[in-house]
């Protein structure tokens, strides 16, 4: 259990990796949203972190803003976006946001980021975690949660 | 600084390399071939003369600091420049690419403005 000090911080290092990754990489502007009744289908993926803290980072994307990314960075429209290039996006994403959010979270200390898994379409609704965050673009959602836990 | 160097770039995803690529282009540079791991990327070093090296740190197989470690104790290859992408940049892994050699590491997500600098300041341009 988290104490309400590390819980803050876990929280601010995530959101403000977040925003720092989708704005810098993908020229992605998010709202914080508390909204989560979202019924489309989510691609996602998740990557582990290992070493004085570790666990869990899953980042669920609606379709819209996969798109939109994608578009964005490459200026494909969407009848060019093949599969690989979905997966390899959302994977890359979350493998920025989780490197990010270490970097900000324990800079001092050697933490290990696992190869992100791709999670498909396996969600219709987010999962929740210690930290669970919806945010809004001006096209589609994603969801971010965080499951952490000290081992030092 | 000579845009006409060959450059290497070696990351597991291919959005990743195509966004570098796309950079690289933006500065100008043209002659690049890219690697999917280190594996992969230490074959095409065997057979071609690179002249400059971007890798990323977390990757299959090999990792980035995997491959630095095998460039440098090459001796037909130690001397190549060897920028590494990182997503973590956390003290310790820095200081582990250092030792192994790095010519110096960026950190994801960069701009255009942040990795030209970093490959002027390697090629001392």
């Amino acid at each position: 259990m988290l104490s309400e000090e590390i819980l803050q911080r876990v929280k601010n290092s995530f959101r403000r990796s977040i925003f720092e990754v989708m704005e810098k990489m993908y020229f992605v502007f998010l709202e914080p949203t508390s909204d989560t009744s979202n019924g489309e289908s989510l691609r996602g993926a998740e990557v582990n972190f290992s070493g004085p803290w570790e666990g869990k980072i899953t980042v669920l994307f609606s379709p819209e803003l996969i798109h939109l990314m994608i578009n964005n960075l490459f200026g494909l429209e969407e009848g060019d976006m093949d599969e690989k290039i979905k997966e390899d996006t959302i994977k890359e994403c979350v493998n920025m946001i989780a490197g990010s959010f270490l970097r900000h979270f324990e800079p001092e200390r050697a933490m290990h980021l696992s190869i992100p898994s791709y999670l498909g379409l396996k969600y219709a609704k987010p999962p929740q975690g210690e930290v669970s965050l919806a945010m809004d673009a001006d096209r589609g959602r994603m969801y971010a949660i965080l499951d952490i836990r000290n081992v030092s | 600084m000579d845009k006409n160097i060959k450059i290497l770039i070696v990351d597991d995803f291919a959005t990743m390399r195509k966004v570098i690529r796309n950079i690289l282009k933006q500065i100008g540079f043209e002659n690049i071939v890219e690697a999917e791991d280190g594996v992969a990327a230490l074959k095409l070093l065997k057979s071609q003369k690179i002249d400059f090296i971007i890798a990323d740190w977390n990757m299959p197989n090999m990792t980035g600091l995997e491959l630095l470690k095998a460039v440098r104790a090459d001796q037909d290859l130690a001397k190549t420049p060897f920028l590494m992408v990182t997503a973590e940049a956390l003290q310790e892994n820095v200081v582990a690419a250092v030792k192994a050699g790095v010519s110096n590491y960026i950190v994801k997500p960069f701009t255009a403005e942040v990795l030209n600098e970093k490959i002027t300041k390697i090629l001392g341009g």
